[in-house]
């Protein structure tokens, strides 16, 4: 085994483990956010009801809109709401977590050009490409919701992807097509005596 | 393939073993078997030449072409 294997083994373990950990990690938000969704419906009332002199909120981590409302309002639909995306989009990042996890346990284990690895690739760019449609739909149910609930007025929200998603998405299943060069490029090394 | 492998026969012909050619050649035992069953993509120059000193004998007493329906086929 060459030095660049010996070293390529060792940070795929690294972040093995890593994104074990947020594998599981993400499983216990999807059933916590599953179950709160659940429990939501059986709690009282009055713990749905908030009044703030200041509270803020952002849309795109850039601005940051500050409101106030001294006369309490009921968030109960907008927890409803965070909780109800959470699960699919919590669900979209675990597949792409869990075919992540299974590609670096193969090249853990010295077999980085198998055909399960260039499925894996393949799952992850269309969780991604997937994840950059529904993520940005979720915003706006949300931040639209937010809106209404504070009668915020003179903020307009437009759907569009999440261009960055969609690259990543689209490159990675580049990858994947490079994954599947390079198979053949091992079978052929692999059959030559 | 078109491409038959007349291993066997050059072993036999200088009544050599498979194993004392591989350790010659300086090539696993396994790799050396199916290069003689066929079930190789490829062979290197390198490994060719080797085997050709060590059986003492021309590529074309180990390699032999026989035209087939599905060479023709594929081409």
């Amino acid at each position: 085994m060459t030095m660049r294997q010996e070293r390529a083994q060792r940070t795929a373990n690294i972040l093995y483990i890593i994104f074990t950990v947020l594998y599981w990690l993400n499983i216990a938000v999807v059933v916590l956010a599953a179950a709160g969704f659940l429990i939501q419906f059986i709690l009282p009332e009055d713990l749905f009801w908030v009044n703030s002199e200041s509270f803020g909120f952002t849309f795109d981590n850039a601005i940051y809109f500050k409101t106030s409302f001294p006369d309490p309002v009921n968030i109960k639909g907008f927890v409803q709401i965070f909780l109800l995306w959470t699960v699919p989009l919590g669900l979209m990042l675990l597949v792409g977590i869990r075919y992540l996890v299974k590609i670096l346990k193969r090249v853990k284990e010295g077999d980085p050009f198998c055909d399960e690895n260039i499925k894996s690739l393949s799952v992850i760019g269309f969780d991604l490409i997937a994840a950059a449609f529904l993520v940005n739909l979720a915003e706006i149910f949300l931040m639209n919701h937010l809106l209404k609930l504070f009668n915020i007025q003179n903020i307009q929200m437009n759907y569009s992807a999440n261009i960055p998603y969609l690259l990543a998405g689209i490159l990675v299943l580049l990858l994947a097509g490079i994954f599947n060069y390079g198979r053949f490029l091992k079978s052929e090394y692999d059959a030559t005596v | 393939m078109a491409i038959i492998v007349r291993l066997d026969r050059m072993l036999a012909d200088r009544k050599k073993q498979l194993s004392e050619l591989a350790e010659e050649v300086g090539i696993s035992i396994v790799n050396l078997s199916n290069l003689k069953t066929g079930k190789v993509k490829a062979i290197r120059f390198s490994t060719l030449s080797s085997i050709c000193k060590s059986l003492d004998c021309q590529p074309g007493d180990i390699l032999e072409y026989i035209p087939s329906e599905e060479e023709d086929d594929e081409i």
